[in-house]
């Protein structure tokens, strides 16, 4: 920001000749309002844009084709009440959930966390505060930190008493890449790349990188018994 | 071409794609868009920058491709299905060893579903990380979320259907864990299940969302989610 | 990207496109049945007895009643073709069956997977089908689903299966459908019987090593348990009901080491044909122990009780009561007691055994633990039934229920079965069951049998099912009399069980009461090929009457009449010994004269023996009285039958 002064203040008891004034300056424009470019370039839908989507179209064919002809999909024995597989799995879409049951109790993993995860994804649009999305260091870095490290340090401790290891560390990791442009004042892309994800961002990448971890435990790491082995 | 621009000519081209070949000026190929059920939901004119690749990686078109591609398939191994015990099984058996192509219609099946879930999922993470979702499109992410909701249902709810170790276990570890709904989760899994046990109710009923309830949802949605693109001054 | 770039990549992927789309279905094209077929037909073209070659396509047979499709007729396309009884597999004509192919399909026999069409997946065990092809040895398994106890002629490797299971009485341990219990003596008394506690212990240790017969198998006790048991054993002296031993008589005693008293044993032991039943280094019967070392187990006077009154000792016991006298009795004890040692016994070293102090709690804990009760009786309280796993259904047992332990035996259910009857405890875990000593060919009966015992349920018309043969129970004296001499053992009587003697059911409407009466006094063996005859049982002559009575009273066929025209005279005789030697040349097979064949009964004095009514039934219909004879049903018109029996009824004893 600019310490130009862009206006004057006229101070005087004379309301006639002064008249006072409150002029309330927003920082920035929010999103909402802001105009599109005027002078963006528009170009013909057809065809260019349909030929992109025909190549696309085109492509995903080819790709599944080539797929379907080299792999099988996966057929077992018939469905037999009596013999109940160890581990029982879900499909991989649903193992990071299954490796939460492990992990915490039913109604939390099953019901609590997944109806949790739904209704933070449905609310990000309305409770996007932070709209311009400015780094997480932006402002007051210092009680950021102080505020960000210690919900992180609880939360990292909860996990730790739920033996959520593989919940724990993935989350230290981010901690660590989000907490480090607040101590490397160093200017280099990645750095700075950091420093411009705003919290939202880092929630989100957190929820990625945490539940494909737990997919990929959950799909090649765990054995009979949902212990631990090794693919 | 020249065969191709004659047949255009011609009163039958004409009365059913109304537009006149070649396409020489823009007005043409505006009308082409126009004047076509599928693909006038397009704008005539697009920003450049939005349709390059690098803006969305087409993950929503990749997405809507494969729901095509698995309507498709779906549609014909329903000719081949049975959703009873253990028909359904023996179907399995019958597109892996008699039914000209059968298996390549099942892996094609499979791998787009898989493929779905990847694809509509990583297009949700780039409309976050593009902050896309900012008003005035607030509604249509969550029309997205529902999107991505139906597309793991979807996913699940055929899973069941080949009716072998895999899907039964898979489907009783997750149905498992409605029942763990608060006060009404036992009566849920019954609804779901037709049943306390896995059977022949619930593949009937798994059948039906599969093949209809959840393939209509889809559908409707994604047209609302399209229309919604394009109300909302979005350019794909 | 510039439109025009645009354009050529679309072009370029619109040709890939189209290509793999081209290429897909080509995969589907390729497999490998239709090579087979293709095969088919072009080796059928080059062969001389002209087949005609198949329309190329998926071929199967869809047997509505077992709701089965096998898809095999697409590749073994010759199996109802006459024309390719030499060719290769897979076009080889199938081999002669009984079934129609049409009406059972493949499956229902030879298991595999009927559905599939690739090679692995329809023969070969793989990840997700634990049912492959039946191996040739075992294929008998499958007859036994629906024909149930019929012992059929082809399929004596199941009939084999469950005799052994019968004679090993498996069924003392496992529930096995149709397998009966089979004899093991009690061992109530057996504190009584035998004379020394080593031989008890080496016995449980390794039976074979005693009694190479034996049915007894090795439970690879440790010496521990097999002194501990023996100690508990021992203890129980006194014989079920409160039966004790009778002491030795006088003479016994007096005369034990007296040559010709043990003469007369010998004499009594030949007699009474005791080898019949008990061989003697293996040379004789099979169906009671071998008595080569008896006397170095059991003790004199237990031999002398027992000869004296069997059912007494051991009351479900089959061996006959002999009639003897106590002398004779105690002349046989005598016999046995100098003649049938061990010789290579250990010598008794003369050290006192002392019992463990808790012999009896820690005996009867492993006593239930193997449980002996299965097979033995022995009464004694806090014994109970510790059976092993149910069979009933082992042949349809799946691949995930079991546990291989660190075999490297192939994961299908045959080879399991083979591979645990064959070393019980191969597979680890807690396994109690006991090492049986069986040859190759053995093993393979009892799995095959084992296999045969299905989950899967068959329509009711498939089933073939013979009803188990009812036991007979005669009452009264006559019941008795059997039941001392165990007829039934050996002779059958309406459907029971005996296989060995003839049957007994028209006794008396065939053989004469003067014959019945010398017969019972010396048995002697009708055929002279036949080795096997009746023991002398010492039969009373009281007892004699009572069974000669109850012949001719309750043992008749009424349509066993001879038609009132016929007329013994000198001119059917004539006839008669026309027809007999002549025409139908009955000498070839039987005896006359002095002169004849072998293979039937000598018709020598067949006038003595059979009754007249009998021999002209049999001449017209054998088959309708020994369904199994091979005497041919010649058809021959009622006067040549009836000159026949007159010429016949001629052949009277002479002396």
């Amino acid at each position: 920001m600019t310490n130009e002064k862009q206006f004057e203040i006229e101070i005087s008891t004379d309301s006639k000749e002064v008249p006072q004034r409150l002029a309330i300056i927003p920082e920035r424009t929010p999103v909402k309002y802001e105009l599109e470019k005027p002078d963006e370039k528009l170009v013909m839908t057809f065809p260019n844009l349909i030929i992109r989507e025909v190549i696309c179209f085109q492509l995903v064919v080819i790709v599944l084709a080539l797929i379907s002809l080299f792999f099988d999909a996966p057929l077992e024995e018939l469905a037999n009440l009596q013999n109940t597989p160890n581990p029982a799995k879900a499909p991989w879409y649903f193992l990071g959930l299954q490796e939460l049951l492990h992990i915490f109790p039913p109604v939390v993993a099953g019901v609590l966390i997944p109806l949790l995860v739904l209704i933070a994804l449905i609310v990000i649009p309305y409770f996007d505060i932070n709209i311009k999305r400015s780094g997480l260091w932006n402002d007051q870095p210092k009680k950021t930190f102080v505020i960000f490290s210690s919900s992180i340090f609880l939360f990292f401790l909860l996990m730790i008493f739920f033996d959520a290891f593989s919940i724990a560390i993935p989350t230290l990791l981010i901690y660590i890449l989000a907490v480090s442009p607040y101590f490397i004042k160093k200017e280099n892309v990645f750095i700075n790349a950091l420093a411009h994800l705003s919290l939202a961002e880092w929630i989100m990448t957190w929820f990625v990188f945490v539940s494909v971890l737990l997919i990929i435990i959950g799909t090649y790491f765990r054995g009979p018994g949902w212990n631990w082995v090794w693919p | 071409m020249k065969i191709l621009n004659n047949l255009a000519k011609t009163k039958f081209w004409q009365s059913v794609f109304r537009t006149k070949l070649p396409l020489s000026t823009n007005l043409d190929r505006s009308l082409v868009i126009f004047n076509s059920l599928t693909l006038h939901i397009h704008p005539v004119k697009v920003r450049l920058r939005a349709i390059k690749f690098s803006y969305t990686f087409y993950l929503g078109m990749i997405s809507f491709f494969l729901f095509f591609v698995l309507i498709v398939t779906g549609v014909l191994l329903m000719l081949y299905y049975q959703p009873a015990i253990p028909h359904a099984y023996r179907n399995m058996k019958d597109l892996e060893y008699v039914v000209s192509n059968g298996s390549f219609l099942r892996n094609m099946h499979r791998w787009s579903a898989h493929l779905m879930v990847i694809s509509v999922f990583l297009h949700m993470l780039r409309v976050f990380y593009k902050g896309a979702y900012k008003p005035p499109r607030e509604f249509n992410w969550i029309i997205g979320i529902v999107l991505l909701v139906s597309t793991l249902l979807l996913s699940y709810t055929g899973y069941l259907l080949p009716y072998d170790q895999l899907s039964y276990w898979a489907v009783t570890v997750g149905t498992n864990i409605v029942q763990y709904i608060p006060v009404a989760g036992k009566e849920i899994r019954f609804l779901l299940l037709g049943g306390n046990e896995i059977g022949e109710y619930t593949l009937v009923r798994f059948y039906v969302l599969h093949c209809v309830v959840l393939p209509l949802v889809m559908i409707l949605l994604i047209a609302f989610h399209f229309w919604r693109i394009r109300k909302d001054g979005g350019l794909l | 990207m510039k439109i025009n770039g645009l354009k050529k990549l679309y072009a370029a992927v619109s040709i890939i496109f189209l290509l793999t789309l081209a290429i897909s279905p080509l995969k589907n094209y390729f497999k490998d049945w239709r090579d087979i077929q293709n095969n088919f037909n072009e080796t059928a073209e080059q062969l001389p007895q002209k087949v005609k070659p198949v329309s190329i396509g998926l071929k199967q047979i869809w047997v509505r009643d077992l709701d089965r499709i096998d898809r095999c007729v697409t590749c073994h396309l010759g199996i109802d073709n006459s024309k390719l009884e030499t060719a290769g597999q897979p076009f080889k004509q199938h081999s002669k069956i009984y079934h129609d192919i049409e009406k059972f399909g493949c499956t229902i026999c030879h298991e595999g997977q009927g559905l599939a069409t690739e090679y692995e997946e329809v023969h070969l065990p793989t990840k997700f089908w634990d049912r492959p092809l039946l191996p040739k040895k075992y294929i008998q398994s499958s007859c036994g689903k629906c024909h149930i106890n019929e012992n059929l002629n082809s399929t004596h490797l199941l009939n084999f299966g469950k005799e052994l299971i019968t004679d090993l009485n498996c069924a003392g341990c496992h529930n096995i459908p149709e397998a009966e219990k089979n004899f093991v003596p009690a061992l109530d008394g057996i504190g009584s019987k035998i004379i020394d506690s080593n031989w008890l212990v080496n016995w449980l240790k390794n039976p074979v090593k005693f009694q190479p017969d034996t049915k007894m198998p090795n439970f690879l006790l440790t010496d521990l348990e097999a002194k501990i048991l023996t100690d508990f054993l021992l203890s129980f002296k006194s014989f079920r009901n409160g039966v004790t031993l009778e002491p030795l008589p006088e003479v016994y005693n007096k005369n034990k080491n007296k040559e010709d008293f043990i003469t007369l044993g010998q004499t009594r032991f030949r007699e009474a044909r005791c080898i019949s039943c008990h061989a003697i280094e293996g040379k004789g019967g099979k169906l009671a122990p071998d008595l080569l070392k008896i006397a170095s187990k059991t003790n004199d006077i237990w031999i002398y009780n027992y000869l004296k009154n069997t059912k007494r000792l051991q009351p479900e016991v089959e061996m006959p009561q002999y009639g003897f006298s106590d002398e004779e009795v105690a002349a046989v004890t005598a016999y046995m007691v100098s003649e049938f040692v061990d010789w290579d016994a250990e010598e008794d070293t003369g050290s006192v055994h002392i019992p463990l102090a808790d012999f009896y709690e820690k005996g009867l804990a492993l006593f239930n633990k193997y449980n002996c009760s299965g097979c033995h009786q022995l009464s004694a309280k806090g014994i109970n039934q510790n059976t092993g796993p149910d069979l009933t259904e082992i042949g349809s047992k799946k691949i995930y229920q079991i546990d291989w332990g660190k075999t490297n035996v192939t994961h299908t259910v045959y080879d399991y079965i083979e591979n645990k009857v064959r070393i019980p405890r191969e597979f680890g875990g807690n396994t109690r069951m006991p090492q049986y000593n069986l040859t190759k060919s053995k093993v393979e009966a009892i799995t095959a049998y084992l296999l045969s015992l299905k989950e899967e349920k068959l329509p009711v018309n498939f089933i073939h099912k013979t009803d188990k043969k009812h036991e007979i129970s005669l009452q009264g004296e006559v019941g008795r009399i059997f039941n001392k001499y165990a007829c039934l053992k050996c002779h059958s009587l309406n459907n029971s069980d005996g296989a060995i003697a003839p049957d007994l059911t028209i006794v008396g409407s065939q053989l004469k009461t003067d014959w019945l009466r010398s017969y019972f006094k010396l048995p002697y063996s009708i055929r002279p090929i036949v080795e096997e005859r009746m023991p002398n049982l010492f039969i009373s002559k009281e007892e004699v009457e009572i069974l000669i009575n109850y012949f001719n009273v309750t043992l008749l066929d009424d349509s066993l009449s001879i038609p009132v025209n016929w007329i013994p005279d000198t001119k059917s005789e004539e006839r008669g010994s026309g027809l007999f030697f002549e025409r139908y040349g009955c000498q070839s097979c039987h005896i006359i004269k002095g002169k004849g064949g072998y293979v039937g009964p000598p018709l020598d004095k067949a006038g003595s023996r059979l009754k007249s009514g009998w021999i002209y039934n049999w001449l017209m219909n054998p088959q309708k009285y020994k369904p199994k004879t091979i005497e041919p049903r010649t058809g021959m018109p009622i006067q040549d039958a009836l000159d026949i029996t007159t010429f016949l009824m001629s052949l009277k004893e002479t002396d």
